[in-house]
Order: C-alpha cells, then structure tokens, then sequence
C-alpha cells in the first residue's frame, strides 16, 4: 500500500537538467582551472626562457673574456669585478631578485664569484661560501644544461635558474638567478578574479541544486500527506483521483466496504471511540490485503479497495476474509469492548464500466444490497458471470473475424453545404458475424478493450485508411477514442503507419470520440498536439452531448466540430435544439472551427442547417454507411 | 648524522616560520658546540627567533653562567663574554675574530659558517656533518 507517486515529466526534466547544469558548471570550472595553470606554465617558461638568453649572451661574454682564469681575474682585478658585477646586474629586471654567480672550489663547496645584490645584509661576499639548498647546482655541473627549480620553502622566492658557464664544454661557473615571488603573485592575481567568478558560480549551482532539491522534497512530502487521510493513515479520495489519471483498473477488483451500524457507535460512545473503532477496522482490512492492493478511505466509514490482479475466487476470498477479520476483532474501548461488522460490495470487473464513478456504481450497488440483505454480508455483481463470459465469447469472436479478413470499414459521405459535394468520407468499423450480418461497433468493442486485440483491429482500421487514400483523392475521417490518444501503442500505430506519407496524414481527420470526462488536459493537449504537428486534421466527435463539450475549445487546437446527432434530430421542430446548434455552429465560425451536422435524415433536418450556416451535413438522407464510395449524395 | 640534519633542515624549512626554522638551527648548532642537551646561552643584544622559540636552549642573562654567547651585534659586548665561545648571527660578525662561527640568512637562505682555527682555538670538534659549514 505504500505505493510511490507518479512523477511528472516537468519534474523528470528538472531533476536531470539541473544536477547536469551543475557538473557542467563544475565542469567548466575545473577546466578553466586546467587551463589556467598551462597559462601559468606557458606564462613562467616565457620569463625564464627570457632571462636565460640574456644568461646566455653574459655567459658567452665570461667566458671569451676570460677564459679558464675567471675566478683568478676577477680575484685580482677589484675594477675588473665591479665592472662585471654591474653589468650583471643589468640583467635583473623587476622579475629577478637575486642574481649571481657561483663556481665550485676543490673541496666541492659552492662559492660566490659576483653578486648583484643591493642590500648590503643579504649580499655575499667575493669567495663567500654558499650552502645550495637544492641540487640544482650540482646537476648543473654534472648535466651541463640549464636547472630549474620551484622554491617551494623560501617564502620570498618563486623559481631559481642555474644556469651553467661552459667552456669546451667544461662547466667553469653557475649563473644563479632567483626570480621573485612578486612575480608569481602578479599573475596569480592577474587570473584569479576569473577563476573566482567560476568557482562562485559553481558553487551557487551546487546551492541551488541542494536548494531545489529539498523544495522538491517538501514538494513530494506535503503532496503525500495531502493524500494520507490523517486519522487511519490511509489514502483518501484525492489520492484516488489522482492515482487514476494516470493508471486503469484494468488488473483491479473493486470493493466497497462500509461498517454497520456505525452511526450508533458515535451517537452511544462518542466520536473519540468512533475513530478508535475506524482505525481498528483500517488495521484489520489491513491485514487482510496484500501490499499491491490499495485501501482507500472513500467517505465517513466507507472503504474502497482496489484488489490487484486476482481471480474472481480469490477476490470473493479475501472479501469474506475482510469481513471475518472485522468481525471478529474485538475493540478495545475504555469501558467494554466493541464488535464491529462490516458490508461489502464487490465489482469484479471495474474496468468494463463506462468510467470510474461507474465501476464504483457498481459496487455500490453490491454493497446497498448488502445492507438490504441485513448487513455483515459480501455481495457480488449479478453481471460478472454474464459479462466474463460474454466478454470471453467476444474476445474470440474478433480475433477469429480479424483471422478470416472479417473486419472491414464502411464510409459514409459527409458533403459540404457550400457546394454540395462530397468532401470526405467517414471510416466506420465493421466485423461481418460467420452469417454475414454486420455487428455494430459498439456490441464488441468494449469487450476487447484494454486488450491485444483492440490494438490488431486498430492496425487493420489504419492500413484501411492507408489503402483507401491512396487509391483515391478525396479525405477521410478515422474514430479513435480518447484512450487510444492516452495509449502509446495505438499512437505509434498512426504515427508509424502514416511515417513516410505526409501528403496521406494532410487528407486524414482523427474524430476523437470520448465516454468520459478528460480530466488531464494537458497530456491529450500534447498528444493532439503531436499528431497535429504531423499534418492530420482533428475533429471532436458528437460535440454537445455527454463530455463534450466547449472546454475542448478553450485546452485543444481543434479544426472541426461534429454536432452530436441528438441536436440535430427535430431541429426543425425543436427550438432548443435550433438554439444549441446555432450557438455552437456561430461560436465554432469565431474560433475558425469547421462544422458538421451528424445524423442528417431529413430535408426539413437538412434546410435548418444549411439556414444556421453548417459546413458539412452527415447523415442517412446524404447516404449511408457503405463498403462501397457513394460520390453523388443528396442536397438539394 | 648528515641526513639527519639534512631531513631536519628540510622538514623545518617546509613546515615552519622563518622564526621556528632558525630556532631549530640555533639549537641544533649551539648543541653540537657546547655538546650539551639544553645549553645555557647568553644572547647579546636579542635574537628574537630564539627568545620566542627556545627550544632546548636555557637562556640566562649573565654571561657568567652561559655556555656559549649569541650575538645579534658584536658591539658593547659584556667584558665577561670575552671568555666565553661567541657564535653570530650575521655574516658580517665573523669579522670578529672571537666569533668561531655564524648562522644567517641570505637571500632567503640559511647559511652556517664555521672557521677552523677559531674553533680549534675553543678546542671544540664538531660532528663531521658540520665539515661543510667548516671554513680554514
């Protein structure tokens, strides 16, 4: 009974599209990241390779000046060494901080040829030891290339360059520059608003998401407790509803239940005992259920369970099990003990009824009779015998008729009041009995609804379809009902069938027909959408009676309105007819909507529409329904 | 010994402040010299670094009583000291020639800096890890 809700597709696209808007942002964000330090990298090799061709020109300098005898000229040629100190120096730049030169002594220590350095504090001294941190140097000397090294525990530095002096390929000195963290600091800085823009976008995405989710959430958790009746715990009305929008009772059994007597229980004991009394007897239907069946508080003390996919034996079961469960619990009260019954009524095949307050009708029935039969009794549909039966005997009767090429379609001729000329025929679905005779729709089309066969019989009616426009020119109308709209598999059979003809779907018109209310217009809104996006023309049929009527007009893009026959019967001699029809056909000329008058059987019939300016007429005296084209109807 | 100093250099010059970092090489110099575990040093005139982070290191304030004098000036040093082993902190204090020995820093690096003769004067004989700090 804990059954999830259904979740729209509104939600579907949200729950995906936003954590992918997330992870792109995050995305995006670590790429720039990436990109970010190969700038960096590109950035800091541009600076050295920079500073090591001027390395390189000084080097090339030293070494033609002096030769082998460097440290021993510079050592004794003070003038020599400020010279060369300074030009040294020149090559600094605001990017180095330290520029030098070291050679390494016999014993292998590192020690200071120039110095460029200003402060007198941190300036070394001619022959002054130096204390490599790294080992740059030493590679230096042994690699004879250029080393570089990120000074990653020398706060005031960034990257020191060790660049070697050679001669005969003989490494005479190092160059050693340290180039300041200033420098690092200045591009990091220069990058880092950008990289601060992406991360705080990032991170108000992943907000956003944990925000939405949790809106979402309570979203899901208030719309639950909105179908949870809160003094049994169980699902009320509203969650039927709901539940039913988007599910058939196709593999349910239907029950009602109501407790006996229950109106006592409240007037001797109170109402505080009355709905202890009501969630004892949700706990013993409770468990008298499984957990696919679903328990519904439909009214004050009235039940309605849907039992999941059981044999008619075994519905009645676990019915009269209900019943024995209630009955023989005792309630526990403050000061006795209560013994509550219970009447059910059972409908075995809801999904045969014409809608939901129908099949629950049904019920009703079984349960008032019930109480008329004195009460703590299960009652069943007299009908069910009947209907399996017949329903089986149909079942078959069609399949065979599809198996011996039975199944056919007749056309009727609907004929313009402008021109008097056919305009279209309308397909009408036949099935030829082993006699010969023709059943009418209607006597086996609701019993092979909801089954495998209602979709083969809807193939044949489009492949007739098919044929017939391409043999000949003119239009034609094919039925469909409003659940074949709401049914993928029949929707992909027109769409499919119809897949590599458009100029056919332009001369096709779906007549949507309907025995119950829409109440998710929305979903038949796309639907009709989509089919008409592919070029088919749209019709509500038998417009003005029953559930169709003027809010197809305010929900659906419809381009033609066929006025129920039962208007159109006597609008000669009925003003309220006359009046319905004029409004409607005056209402449908505003919004663009074509006309047709159905069940046109008389001239006088045929003269009042004509006067209430009626696009089409339909109907016996233009000709009737025919396997064979009738191309020259009446209409005088 | 040698990678031991060479693992704490390092270890120190990655984790701590410059002031904890020169701390560390104090103590572990001044230890070596005095081959005392908490040697009492008198300092001239203040060396933060090691003032706020002793270490092992007993500071005392007359020189009588230290094993060994730090120096942050070579200037109006205590008479007393002059008999006392003096180790600086700048390079520039080596150029007394009592001082036996100087760590610094210089462009951004520790530097240790021993002279041979001024500690064979002080008959001290370092840990052969310190021969490369060690100058003739």
């Amino acid at each position: 009974m804990n059954r999830s809700f259904k979740i729209g597709r509104n939600f579907v696209i949200f729950a995906i599209l936003l954590p992918l808007m997330t992870l792109l942002s995050i995305f995006i964000y670590s790429e720039y990241v990436k990109t970010k330090d190969t700038v960096f990298t590109i950035i800091q090799e541009h600076l050295i390779n920079e500073k090591v061709s001027l390395l390189k020109n000084y080097s090339s300098k030293l070494t033609q000046r002096f030769g082998n005898n460097l440290q021993e000229t510079l050592h004794n040629n003070p003038d020599l060494y400020k010279h060369y100190e300074e030009e040294l120096s020149l090559l600094k730049g605001a990017e180095i901080k330290y520029l030098y030169l070291l050679y390494k002594d016999e014993e292998n220590k590192f020690r200071y040829l120039l110095d460029t350095t200003e402060n007198i504090d941190d300036k070394a001294e001619f022959n002054q030891k130096f204390d490599p941190q790294t080992d740059i140097w030493e590679k230096s000397y042994s690699d004879k290339k250029l080393q570089v090294t990120k000074q990653l525990d020398l706060q005031t530095l960034w990257i020191t360059v060790a660049y070697p002096v050679k001669i005969d390929d003989k490494v005479i000195a190092v160059l050693g520059a340290d180039f300041t963290y200033d420098v690092y600091e200045k591009i990091v800085n220069t990058l880092k608003p950008m990289e601060k823009i992406y991360l705080y976008v990032s991170i108000f995405m992943i907000i956003m998401l944990i925000v939405a989710y949790i809106l979402i959430y309570l979203y899901y958790v208030n719309r639950k407790r909105s179908f949870i009746d809160p003094l049994t715990k169980i699902y009320n009305r509203q969650y039927l509803n709901e539940y039913l929008k988007t599910s058939s009772l196709e593999h349910y059994q239907l029950m009602m239940i109501d407790l006996d007597h229950f109106k006592q229980i409240n007037d001797n004991y109170g109402h505080d005992v009355g709905d202890k009394v009501l969630i004892s007897v949700v706990e013993q239907i409770k468990k008298s259920i499984r957990q696919e069946d679903i328990l519904v508080r439909f009214g004050g003390e009235e039940f309605l369970v849907l039992i999941h996919k059981q044999t008619l034996e075994t519905c009645l079961t676990i019915a009269e099990r209900i019943r024995n469960s209630v009955m023989t619990h005792k309630i526990d009260t403050v000061n006795k003990h209560i013994v509550m019954t219970i009447s059910i009524g059972v409908n075995p095949f809801p999904f045969y009824a014409k809608n939901f307050d129908e099949a629950i009708k049904i019920a009703d029935e079984q349960l008032y009779n019930a109480k008329v039969s004195g009460r703590n009794c299960v009652k069943v549909s007299q009908e069910v015998n009947k209907s399996q039966s017949q329903t089986s005997k149909r079942i078959g009767d069609v399949k065979s008729a599809i198996d011996e090429n039975r199944i056919l379609c007749a056309y009727q001729p609907i004929v313009s009041t402008h021109n008097a000329q056919t305009q279209k025929y309308e397909m009408l679905l036949r099935l030829l009995d082993t006699q010969g005779s023709i059943v009418p729709p209607l006597e086996f089309l609701p019993a092979i609804r909801h089954t495998n066969v209602y979709i083969n019989i809807t193939k044949i009616v489009i492949d007739f379809a098919l044929k017939t426009l391409k043999e000949n020119s003119f239009e034609l109308s094919m039925n469909l009902d409003l659940q074949d709209i709401l049914n993928d598999d029949i929707m992909n059979l027109v769409k499919n069938g119809f897949a590599e003809y458009p100029e056919l779907r332009k001369r096709l018109t779906i007549e949507i027909l309907e025995h119950e209310e829409i109440t998710n217009f929305d979903i038949i809104k796309e639907r009709i959408d989509s089919l008409k996006e592919l070029g088919f023309k749209i019709a509500i049929d038998d417009f003005g009676s029953g559930y169709a009527n003027f809010q197809y007009l305010l929900y659906l893009d419809i381009d033609i309105l066929k006025i129920d026959g039962s208007l159109i019967r006597d609008i000669n001699t009925n003003k309220n007819s006359y009046h319905i029809v004029e409004t409607i056909g005056s209402f449908a000329k505003k919004m663009g909507i074509k006309t047709v008058a159905e069940q046109v059987e008389t001239m006088n019939e045929l003269k009042v529409i004509k006067s209430l300016n009626i696009d089409y007429v339909q109907g016996y005296l233009l000709g009737k329904p025919s396997f064979e084209f009738d191309t020259n109807p009446t209409l005088q | 010994m040698i990678k031991l100093i060479a693992a704490f250099l390092l270890i120190i010059n990655v984790y701590a402040s410059d002031d904890k970092k020169a701390s560390g090489i104090f103590n572990l110099i001044l230890k070596e010299i005095t081959k005392k575990e908490n040697p009492r040093v008198y300092i001239h005139t203040n060396i933060y670094s090691i003032e706020q982070y002793p270490g092992d290191i007993n500071i005392v304030t007359d020189c009588n009583k230290a094993d060994i004098a730090l120096l942050s000036t070579t200037k109006n040093l205590p008479p007393e000291c002059n008999k006392k082993i003096l180790f600086g902190s700048r390079y520039s204090h080596l150029k007394n020639p009592n001082v036996i020995g100087s760590f610094f820093w210089q462009k951004g690096r520790p530097n240790i800096l021993f002279y041979k003769q001024r500690l064979k004067k002080h008959n001290i004989k370092l840990n052969p890890s310190f021969d490369k700090y060690i100058e003739d």
